[in-house]
């Protein structure tokens, strides 16, 4: 009976999951060209991944995922902060909490796209700027570049660095952080030394997330940048587009290898079962 | 509507659907017109088969241009089944349609999407035979010489990839066959568009594209097939580089073209690359780019918010581009002489005279004239001065009166086009360099 | 130089509109062990709180010896907490709970560790120094807890109810070890519970609270023996409180006041209070004898007598305990020694009278000192 419990859902991940995996496996192997592939057992795609163009392709992915996570820390650790323990009665931090959640209620291009006139040359960003005389022109570097794609991707991905970390503060007794300052330790001594390290796992498992999101994002690179820039899941996305299958498969199978390697890495460091 | 009762064609039209209604197994050849009365007499049991005509649902993938509602609703209307319609990018309608050719039946694309499609069988050869006034469709599709004095363009030209050999043939035939890949719908040539409210210079030639004096203000297509061939216009008007075919580059001339882009990349020549019509159009009106590879019903939308925008004719010429619907391979019976019928349709005259109305070619012109007005066929194919404002079919005013098509009449535009959108020989190497300069 | 360690100048703490503390004045001894007694919401955590700054003060002000502390910041006070659950760092082993005040006043590893070291041997627990605190046991982390607190070397240790999170056999046992822990170090601990044997057990100064005011402050035998308020008498336990209306008489051993309680009995009791006012007084439970109605008493005009039934009997080792009922409802307990009880018994619902000494009757205050 507990196996019949754990069925339904076995088999749609075997279908769903491991099946399709297997077949981008084995398709990343197949010989194309000309729009024809064939199955057989080359390894061009994979040399195709790991030539420059694609390495390259692949650094800048880590570099969006390296920025978008720093901020996304930076940010969502504060506030995590704030809610946990600077707000006082359980009312107010949820509601300040399912506010943060509002813009969850549209869609990730929604929400990018909003950023378009924000950041544009004839922008608010650029007409406070003028406004206030700290630039003569209006600056093009805020839209359709990587400041803009990392803007909109902090945007998209903090809630869920803030949502862990969160969850991690809330079970912290606050008599631990008294504690601490009973001890001598200032207010960065009580994040350094007590909060931090008792959040640790919440930040590992929204780092998780962010990264994973990162990595694999292809839509809102392409929509910020101005499709100036590159990432993994718009290479891959270029070639299904001219039906390049093999290669796309064989990128794929690189990319989801990073991503677990990235993500097994960073569980080494966190008791998963601990928190859940 | 108005013009459905008076226009000739569509008499015949009705006639069709009655008779196809009334034989039922489709063993009216489409070119044949029957008597009505035989029809009349031959229907045994015609509220069965009405039934069996309106149960009939041809589903059709395609790219948005053509797959408007109001074209589904009339032909519904003029024919008795239903047009299922399924609007898709062009890359998604390619997979689509190579990966899945049971999920649709009739397949409307463009002509350079072919060279992907054909070979993987998911489409059927069209009886040449059963398409009516086939010999009247612009011989651009047929011979690729609209006129006969006209210098075939380089790239995937219609002609090229019109025809197959047998009916399941998946490569394509040297010359004219009795069997067609698509049934050419729409077509048009595009070329830059600019905002003559934010330029100082007004551009003339493709190498405009790459002056500096709009550096940071440009944009290209995020399509590669496409976008290269932009690009190529580009460097061949600059002088940059010679290509023997624009539409079918060398991995040489991929590796040249694609450093020349780096180049002006790095310097800043380019604000964004954008991958749909409305990138393109919020990219314009925002002012971001103020010059641009675009469509022309893009140029068309940004002037429908009330911000100049010209498509402009440069020296060099066209790029252009042809849309057709062909027929999945699956498709029989019934369903595929409905399929026909619809073809057909698209051909003799309303359709036409829709798109005809939003600024781009029918295949048969002459159909197309049938359900257009004296000055909306002035302006769109004489190129003639707008004698009343120009309203497109949705309505929205797009021209004022006295206004000329830029780039001028039917003839002076697709005489132009110097090369048609494309797949090349090297599209993987293409797709390959083309991700390199997105990553430079 | 100051002979007490902390002094409280009417110190108030209000939570908006409820004032948890009540303009409380307090001084407390060099080296003394001082509980904080009272039920809970009583304002003695709100005190200990306020000590060791982990409480902003509504009004008055803090004294460390000479020092105004009112406004410091907990580590600038030269106090230290020992937290009720024992607010021990999950992530830090024994040890570096026990070294984390002076890695936080910047001494080097080395050094920190070896003082660790030292007090991980005085508290006995050596072989668990890189236990974390969940694999140790309540008292084990209570001990932890102590020697983290004491690492630092406070002028005053402030502890929050150490002892309620245990059962009562290491309860007991860790009481004294607390006790001796505080002779050895001569330091003031303030210790906050809501146990008057612990109070009565560990502590030089009770300090009995009740609605944010002080009740009594004294040693715990003058707090036991001479309860000044009815409330610390009930909350002491062991006392019957008692009423009555003063009838006349000078108050002194010669003449005490004579009282009309409420079934009509006269008591007599030394202290001055106008005629016609109604008063409290109290009896320790063994400070009264129990016998027959019928038993001669003889005449000894020193005593009290209650008369009443003897509602509840209740063999308590050493001791027996009754309830005697009188006719106005008043309940009256006594404490008899077992032995005597065996010579005099008393059985369920015999008619009974209560005797006990003049002098053992305490007046009490109406009003709570300040």
């Amino acid at each position: 009976m507990p196996f019949g419990l754990a069925a339904p859902y076995t088999l749609v991940l075997i279908v769903f999951l491991l099946l399709p995996v297997a077949l981008i496996v084995t398709i990343s192997f197949w010989h194309y060209s000309n729009f024809v592939m064939t199955p057989a057992f080359v390894l061009d795609n994979y040399r195709l991944v790991f030539s420059p163009v694609y390495l390259k392709t692949y650094l800048n992915t880590f570099r969006f995922a390296v920025l978008v996570w720093f901020f996304a820390l930076a940010i969502g650790f504060p506030v995590a902060y704030f809610l946990s323990f600077e707000i006082r009665t359980t009312r107010i931090r949820m509601t300040l909490f399912l506010l943060c959640t509002v813009p969850f209620l549209t869609s990730n291009i929604i929400r990018s796209i909003s950023w378009i006139p924000f950041l544009g040359r004839n922008g608010l960003l650029n007409g406070g700027l003028l406004f206030l005389g700290l630039i003569e022109e209006p600056l093009d570097i805020f839209l359709f570049s990587s400041v803009s794609v990392v803007i909109s991707m902090v945007h998209l991905y903090t809630l869920f660095m803030v949502v862990p970390i969160f969850n991690n503060m809330m079970r912290i007794d606050h008599s631990l952080l008294e504690a601490a300052r009973d001890n001598g330790a200032s207010d960065w001594g009580v994040i350094r030394h007590v909060i931090l390290p008792l959040t640790s796992p919440g930040i590992m498992i929204g780092t998780i997330f962010v990264l994973a999101l990162v990595l694999g994002d292809f839509a809102t690179v392409r929509l910020m940048s101005g499709g100036q820039a590159a990432s993994a899941g718009l290479a891959i996305r270029n070639m299904i587009s001219s039906t390049q299958y093999p290669p796309a498969a064989a990128n794929a199978v690189v990319l989801l290898a990073v991503t677990l390697l990235v993500v097994g890495g960073l569980l080494r460091f966190v008791d998963v079962q601990k928190e859940l | 509507m108005e013009r459905s009762s008076s226009a000739p064609g569509i008499s015949r039209r009705t006639f069709l659907a009655m008779a196809s209604l009334a034989v039922g197994s489709g063993a009216l050849a489409a070119c044949v017109p029957a008597p009505a009365s035989d029809a009349v007499s031959e229907a045994q049991a015609p509220e069965v088969l009405t039934g069996k005509i309106a149960d009939i649902v041809l589903r059709q993938i395609g790219t948005g241009v053509s797959g408007v509602n109001e074209i589904a609703e009339q032909a519904k209307a003029d024919l008795g089944f239903t047009i299922q319609m399924t609007a898709l990018g062009t890359d998604e309608n390619n997979q689509r349609a190579i990966t899945q050719p049971g999920s649709y039946d009739i397949f409307d694309g463009e002509y350079f999407s072919l060279p992907l499609v054909v070979p993987s069988g998911a489409l059927q050869g069209l009886d040449v035979s059963r398409i009516e006034a086939f010999e009247k469709i612009a011989p651009t599709f047929t011979t690729g010489k609209l006129t006969e004095d006209s210098v075939i363009a380089q790239g995937t030209a219609p002609h090229k990839v019109m025809f197959l050999p047998e009916r399941n043939s998946t490569s394509f035939a040297e010359g004219m066959t009795n069997w067609a890949t698509l049934i050419p719908t729409i077509y048009n040539a595009d070329t830059l568009g600019y905002r003559p409210d934010m330029v100082e210079k007004v551009p003339t030639s493709w190498a405009d594209l790459f002056d500096p004096v709009y550096r940071g203000r440009t944009a290209i297509l995020d399509i590669p097939s496409i976008g290269i061939m932009d690009a190529a216009m580009v460097v061949e008007s600059a002088g940059l580089m010679e290509f023997g075919d624009k539409g079918n580059m060398t991995r040489e001339e991929l590796d040249g073209i694609t450093d020349i882009l780096k180049e002006q990349k790095a310097l800043g020549q380019f604000r964004a690359f954008w991958k749909t019509f409305d990138e393109s159009v919020n990219l314009m009106v925002s002012g971001e780019v103020v010059l641009q590879s675009m469509w022309s019903p893009a140029v068309t939308a940004v002037k429908a918010q009330g911000i100049p925008c010209v498509y402009q004719p440069l020296a060099e010429g066209y790029r252009a581009w042809g849309g057709g619907i062909g027929i999945s391979s699956g498709v029989e019976g019934m369903e595929l002489d409905a399929a026909y019928d619809y073809i057909n349709w698209w051909n003799s005259g309303f359709a036409g005279g829709f798109v005809g109305r939003q600024g781009y070619y029918s295949a048969i012109p002459e159909n197309a004239r049938l359900f257009m007005s004296e000055a909306e066929w002035d302006f769109w194919y004489e190129g003639k001065p707008a004698s009343e404002p120009m309203v497109d079919p949705f309505g929205t005013e797009l021209e004022p009166e006295g206004a000329v098509r830029d780039g001028g009449s039917f003839w002076e535009r697709m005489g132009r086009v110097v090369v048609w959108n494309s797949v090349m020989d090297e599209q993987d190497y293409l797709v390959q360099k083309w991700n390199e300069f997105i990553a430079a | 130089m100051s002979e007490y360690d902390i002094t409280l100048q009417g110190v108030s703490k209000e939570y908006g509109s409820l004032l948890a503390v009540d303009d409380v004045c307090l001084a407390l001894p060099r080296g003394s062990y001082c509980c904080l007694l009272g039920p809970s919401g009583c304002g003695k955590t709100s005190i200990l709180r306020m000590i060791a700054g982990h409480e902003e003060i509504t009004r008055g002000r803090i004294w460390l010896r000479a020092e105004d502390i009112s406004h410091l910041p907990p580590a600038k006070r030269n106090t230290s907490m020992m937290f009720q659950d024992y607010a021990l760092f999950p992530h830090m082993t024994a040890a570096e709970n026990i070294a984390f005040g002076l890695k936080m006043r910047g001494v080097r590893k080395r050094a920190r560790l070896q003082q660790a070291e030292e007090m991980l041997a005085k508290i006995g627990l050596t072989e668990y120094r890189r236990h974390l605190p969940a694999q140790l046991s309540g008292g084990q982390r209570q001990r932890v807890a102590l020697a983290r607190a004491l690492i630092t070397e406070p002028a005053v240790l402030l502890l929050d109810e150490p002892l309620s999170a245990l059962d009562r056999f290491v309860r007991i046992q860790l009481r004294g070890e607390l006790q001796r822990m505080q002779k050895e170090l001569g330091m003031t601990f303030i210790h906050v519970t809501h146990s008057q044997e612990e109070a009565l057990a560990l502590a030089d100064l009770v300090v009995v609270m009740d609605q944010g005011r002080i009740q009594q402050v004294g040693s715990p035998q003058e707090v036991y023996g001479h309860a000044r308020t009815s409330f610390v008498a009930s909350f002491i336990g062991d006392h019957n409180v008692l009423t009555g209306r003063v009838e006349g008489g000078a108050g002194d051993a010669r003449d005490p006041l004579r009282l009309t309680g409420r079934s009509g009995q006269t008591f007599r009791l030394l202290g001055r209070i106008p005629e016609g006012q109604q008063v409290e007084f109290a009896v320790r439970a063994d400070h009264a004898a129990v016998q027959p109605d019928d038993a001669d008493i003889g005449t000894d005009t020193d005593l009290n007598v209650l008369r009443g039934t003897a509602a509840v009997v209740e063999y308590a080792g050493f001791q027996v305990r009754i309830r005697v009922d009188t006719d106005a409802q008043e309940h009256f307990t006594v404490y008899v020694p077992e032995q005597r009880f065996a010579a005099r018994p008393v059985t369920l619902d015999q008619r009974v009278k209560v005797t006990w000494k003049i002098r053992d009757t305490d007046l009490l205050d109406t009003e709570p000192v300040h």
